[in-house]
């Protein structure tokens, strides 16, 4: 663990949610609670499609992947998918032993992405 | 080889010892891909169990770890590694599920170490204190 922990959102004319988080997405970063806080905020707001990013991240751990599950699960209760952009091996290695693999939608980027929601 | 490290839970002691330990799982396992990342994953998970719920997030108590890998022939080697906690102990031997539902949220880290490692417990103590016990065999397919 060395890499701090960022995150920038957009938020596009159809309301979905464009996330990018980069360097080390676990609770031993002080920043992580602000991050949680804030994607779980969106859904309070009615905000339920993500686009995450991952391919900034260089560790996740089960608090990171804890955050992806809190908002798969809001995403499910509306019949929604969140998905995600992720193509390095160590990252999706760890969302395919989470299991993460099974209920997001994965999207090589961010048109595909919105495409995804648009149809 | 046996490895010893006594830690806390204060940020720069475990990022300093994750940085060595793994340095150490890259000397051990060699070649093998992603294997020294995945149990690097697995030592991480287990000391942010003992310190989300053994300790409650108090950072200034300590954690043993202890790493040995030993050869077991030519081309095997078994990993053992200890994590002891001085928490309160626990009932009784916790286990990784095996299953967990999509959704879960709870044990999920324990089930990824299930998945990664041979052999994982979590075994109160008499004296008090727990320990995480894991092991794997390294097998060297070349």
């Amino acid at each position: 663990m060395d890499g701090r922990l960022g995150i920038k959102v957009d938020i596009n004319k159809d309301k979905i949610a464009i996330v990018k988080i980069a360097g080390e997405f676990t609770v031993f970063y002080q920043d992580f609670d602000l991050l949680y806080k804030e994607l779980i905020a969106y859904t309070k707001i009615g905000i339920f499609r993500f686009i995450l990013n991952l391919d900034g991240l260089s560790y996740i751990d089960s608090s990171g992947i804890g955050v992806i599950l809190r908002l798969a699960t809001a995403a499910s209760k509306q019949s929604l998918k969140i998905c995600v952009i992720c193509e390095q091996p160590r990252i999706l290695k760890i969302l395919g032993i989470s299991n993460v693999d099974k209920i997001v939608q994965f999207v090589k980027d961010i048109e595909e992405g919105i495409n995804y929601y648009q149809s | 080889m046996i490895f010893k490290f006594t830690i806390t839970g204060r940020d720069e002691e475990v990022v300093q010892f994750e940085k060595e330990l793994l340095d150490i799982l890259q000397k051990i396992t060699g070649n093998q891909g992603m294997l020294a990342y995945e149990i690097h994953f697995c030592v991480h998970e287990a000391i942010l169990n003992v310190i989300q719920h053994t300790y409650k997030w108090d950072l200034e108590r300590p954690i043993d770890i202890r790493i040995d890998a030993k050869r077991v022939n030519a081309s095997t080697q078994e990993l053992e590694i200890s994590i002891k906690d001085y928490g309160n102990k626990i009932d009784k031997e916790i286990n990784p599920p095996s299953q967990i539902n999509l959704f879960q949220l709870r044990k999920r880290g324990l089930y990824m170490i299930g998945k990664i490692m041979d052999e994982c417990v979590i075994k109160p103590q008499k004296k008090g204190g727990n320990i995480t016990y894991m092991n794997k065999l390294l097998i060297n397919e070349k």
